[in-house]
């Protein structure tokens, strides 16, 4: 059996930047030591690589992008934005100097003029989702939610693989607009592209329960149930659902089946969050149990 | 091999172009080489992601059957690209394929024993395990070769005969992990590793640097690799949503992997409800979680005391992974190798670590102080986890301070990685050095520390034997007392109870176990925090040990005392809420025994009548003539 022992360049040629910098280094230090240069380095450290590179590069775009962004991260505003902008002037991606630029207008506190950049790039390309994203942001931040939640949906409805924090933050946005469909959307949008999630589904649920539609809210955690069917939590959750809907019988009985899924795993195996879900749950039971207090 | 496969073809077409006149290539599809992979992703039960990078465009062809020369199956994809990702579906559990890869008119690579793969076997299926982690890979330097091919020897002739889980800890490919950069020390240098075995990954700072983003699930690395957002491998967890943190199941092993980079740490974020959702669902014996930031760690660059990723990981994350039972946490970050004792609890900066954290203080070395044991089998919550980081497998650096954090149970600048084997109950790791020496072992033995149900067989008979158990009133007066007396003891029969052994105090009954108790061994001088030792053992003169804990931390167990000799003597003395003892009266015959987990041998005396067998009072004696 033969195991290959590495070819010792990469095969395609890195944009010139850091990268090439730093692979060049490990190339050429290939069989004398062990590169220093390369690998770790902590936020100065990176900010003397990049120096370095800049140097050896001063108007290339990605590297200007780089210097951004660490300034960003040191809470420079001015001199994030400045090397945003030049970059811009330099080639540099208009979405990603844009958004860049607007990041630092953030955070350094005009919200209104990120706005207006994010607004001229959004021009040449409606469909930009981190410019979307980020004018949501921005326009949360300027407390135009109804604004914010129309642009999180929108990068929802063409990101293919959208990330689940990012569904929870768009129904958020909608809930805060007060356009609970618009919310309910976004978690169809998620199922429709990532398949059932119980982080998007759970929060579904809720809303559903907040705003009176139990029955789709049963709807959703049955179907979620079909992925883990001894689910404890979503067990005690389809039963509060049956309780909303005056099932009560049928609540006692899923009841009983998380408290006897809980019972599979021997007491040792039960921390205090599962141990203080079969107590909630036992004392469901034990109300549901008491007269009068049936099938209204 | 591959490249005359391909570039034989085109040389004859070439000539046959010139010499006709005319252009016979039909299309893209002619003439392509591989230039990455073919590589494995997202394995299932009963399904199979290859992959391979072509410098042409062309259809994609996959074939696969039972061995090679009997490639039977295809699956295609008519579309033109150079990103070949096909699904190979309805295979069998557990079964090795091989495979081949090409268009509809050339094998580019495959057909041979070399391209093969094998599904997932069927989750909680107990068999041998192996499981290669590392991180911080991402050089490509004669140590990144001498640590590969350091296991590659220690795996055998066939490494990926021998290879079940393979895990990359991030940081991946230096300085920027984009495309470009992952070719040399990933696809290149495991070029044939991995067209047998699956690469698991987490993201890195430095994928991050590359233009990865977890939060967003964008950049070069989500394409490169395809985890289980959907929850396919495996069905022991829960749907993550997210190719950035994702879990799986191999075997009786729930993995977890974590974005510690990207995606919010902070309680009540999407990534950490996901997580306790997916622990409340797994039912598997083994929980092994994986993150690049560590949670303990004191490398040159990185304190886990400072950054903010790593405290959020350890502040929390690690207590949602406690209460559900993780056994092992795996991180990279820190160019080096670090390992912490079985703990429990430790959220704050290390200068907080008090004893009660460290739930055995020794090195868990079989060959040395013994196992790390956890009382139960499964994921029992809080009952202690190793955490290790294995950053060291393509650079080393020292620790900051020189001493490293005060936690660690073993820690070393050495270019090496980490290699795990689970059997049933039973984990163990080693630290593998480059040059094949394996520098530090540690072993979690889950289940053994208890009583069986039923008496163990073959104990050696006390002369005297005493059960003196109390329960009722308050759980505060419970008691118990067992004496073992007049009958020989050696030291050896006992193992050093100090370093080495578990001493279990166990009773039964007619009807079953009545009383489960351990007495843990001391800290040992492996150690390095020797004032979180914890001394429980002392021997005042040769052949006399006294156990003594006045807190009766472990089950309620206060004191004991051996004497070795021809009469010898043991006795064991516990008493309040923390005993684990049943209610008398008892059914006849009572047993007890004394077990020396080490050594193997046991001690008892069988109890047919009583002084007292009344409600809340058992009193007996008894002689062996």
């Amino acid at each position: 059996m033969r195991f290959s022992s590495g070819r010792h360049r990469a095969t395609r040629r890195p944009r010139p930047g850091v990268a090439v910098v730093i692979v060049a280094s490990l190339v050429l230090g290939w069989g004398f030591s062990v590169p220093r240069v390369s690998a770790h380095a902590p936020p100065s450290e990176q900010a003397a690589q990049l120096t370095r590179a800049e140097a050896a590069h001063p108007n290339d775009p990605d590297l200007l992008l780089q210097r951004s962004s660490l300034e960003r991260q040191a809470g420079h505003a001015d001199a994030a934005a400045a090397a945003a902008q030049r970059a811009l002037a330099l080639g540099a991606p208009r979405a990603a100097a844009t958004a860049a630029l607007a990041e630092a207008l953030l955070i350094g506190d005009m919200p209104g003029l990120a706005h207006a950049m994010i607004d001229a790039a959004l021009l040449e390309d409606a469909n930009a989702p981190e410019l979307l994203w980020l004018r949501g942001t921005t326009r949360q931040t300027q407390g135009d939610s109804a604004g914010a939640a129309a642009d999180f949906i929108k990068v929802l409805e063409i990101s293919t693989q959208p990330e689940p924090a990012r569904v929870l933050q768009a129904m958020a946005a909608c809930g805060t607009a007060h356009r609970p469909e618009e919310a309910l959307r976004a978690a169809e949008l998620a199922r429709l592209k990532l398949g059932l999630v119980a982080t998007v589904e759970l929060a579904a649920v809720d809303l559903e329960q907040a705003t009176g539609r139990h029955a789709a809210a049963l709807e959703r955690i049955d179907l979620l149930l079909t992925q883990s069917p001894q689910h404890p939590d979503w067990l005690a959750r389809r039963a509060d659902v049956l309780d909303d809907l005056g099932r009560r019988t049928e609540a006692r009985q899923v009841r009983q089946t998380a408290l006897t899924a809980l019972a599979a795993r021997p007491s040792e195996r039960r921390g205090k969050r599962l141990a203080a879900l079969e107590s909630k749950l036992r004392a469901d039971v034990k109300f549901l149990d008491a007269p009068g207090a049936g099938e209204p | 091999m591959k490249t005359k496969a391909v570039l034989r073809p085109r040389r004859l077409v070439a000539l046959a172009t010139f010499l006709l006149g005319c252009d016979l290539v039909a299309g893209p599809a002619y003439g392509q080489t591989i230039i990455r992979g073919p590589y494995l992703q997202k394995p299932t039960t009963s399904s199979m992601i290859v992959r391979w990078r072509t410098d042409i465009a062309s259809d994609s062809v996959i074939k696969f059957g039972a061995a090679p020369g009997s490639l039977d199956s295809t699956v295609s994809d008519a579309s033109l690209t150079t990103e070949h990702s096909l699904t190979v579906t309805g295979l069998s559990a557990a079964t090795s394929y091989s495979y081949a890869v090409g268009t509809t008119t050339t094998v580019l690579a495959g057909d041979d024993a070399d391209h093969r793969f094998t599904t997932l076997p069927t989750p909680g299926t107990r068999q041998p395990i192996r499981i290669w982690a590392y991180g911080d890979s991402g050089n490509v330097n004669p140590a990144h070769v001498a640590t590969r091919d350091a296991y590659f020897a220690y795996s055998g002739s066939d490494p990926s005969d021998a290879t079940d889980v393979w895990m990359m800890l991030g940081d991946n490919a230096y300085f920027a992990g984009n495309d470009a950069t992952y070719q040399a020390p990933v696809f290149d240098f495991y070029e044939d590793f991995m067209r047998r075995e699956v690469l698991w990954s987490v993201l890195g700072n430095h994928e991050s640097y590359g233009g990865n983003n977890g939060s967003t699930q964008t950049g070069p690395y989500f394409s490169m690799f395809d985890f289980p957002a959907a929850r396919e491998s495996g069905s022991n967890g829960v749907a993550s949503g997210s190719e950035a943190y994702y879990s799986f199941d191999y075997g009786n092993i729930h993995f977890v992997a974590l974005d510690s980079m990207d995606n919010s740490r902070a309680v009540g974020s999407t990534m950490l409800i996901w997580l306790e959702q997916d622990l409340m669902a797994t039912t598997a014996d083994w929980v092994i979680a994986a993150w690049h930031h560590p949670p303990y760690s004191k490398g040159q660059y990185h304190d886990s005391d400072v950054e903010v990723n790593e405290v959020q990981m350890r502040e929390n994350v690690v207590p949602i992974l406690e209460e559900y039972g993780v056994d092992l946490v795996l991180s990279g970050h820190s160019h080096d190798y670090e390992r912490t004792p079985l703990i429990d609890g430790h959220h704050g900066l290390s200068t907080t670590l008090d004893a009660g954290m460290l739930l055995d203080t020794g090195s868990g070395d079989p060959a040395s102080d013994g196992a790390y044991r956890k009382a139960d089998t499964g994921a029992g919550p809080n009952q202690g986890a190793v955490f290790v980081v294995a950053g060291s497998a393509s650079d080393a650096r020292a620790f900051i301070p020189v001493e490293g954090h005060r936690l660690m149970a073993a820690k070393l600048v050495k270019y090496g990685t980490l290699v795990l084997e689970v059997d049933g109950d039973t984990l163990d790791g080693h630290f593998l050095q480059y040059n094949g020496a394996i520098l530090d072992s540690f072993r979690i033995e889950k289940g053994t520390a208890r009583c069986p149900a039923a008496p163990l067989t073959g104990c050696r008979a006390a002369g005297v034997g005493q059960l003196v158990a109390k329960q009722g009133g308050t759980d505060a007066s419970d008691s118990l007392l067992y004496k073992w007396a007049k009958a020989a003891l050696d030291t050896d029969d006992i193992g050093d109870a100090r370093a080495e052994s578990d001493l279990g105090l166990c009773v039964w009954d007619a009807s079953g176990l009545l009383a489960d108790h351990v007495l843990p061994p001391d800290a040992v001088a492996t150690y390095e925090l020797p004032a979180l030792e914890a001394h429980l053992w002392e021997s005042p003169k040769p052949g006399l040990l006294l156990y003594k804990d006045p807190s009766g931390a472990s089950d309620g167990l206060l004191a004991a005392k051996l004497q070795t000799g021809a009469a010898g003597m043991m006795l064991v003395r516990g008493k309040g809420a923390a005993l684990d003892l049943a209610e008398p009266p008892f059914t006849f015959p009572v047993t007890a025994q004394i077990v020396a987990r080490d050594t193997g041998i046991c001690f008892e005396s069988v109890f047919n009548t009583a002084i007292k067998n009344e409600t809340g009072k058992f009193i007996a004696s008894a002689k062996t003539s």
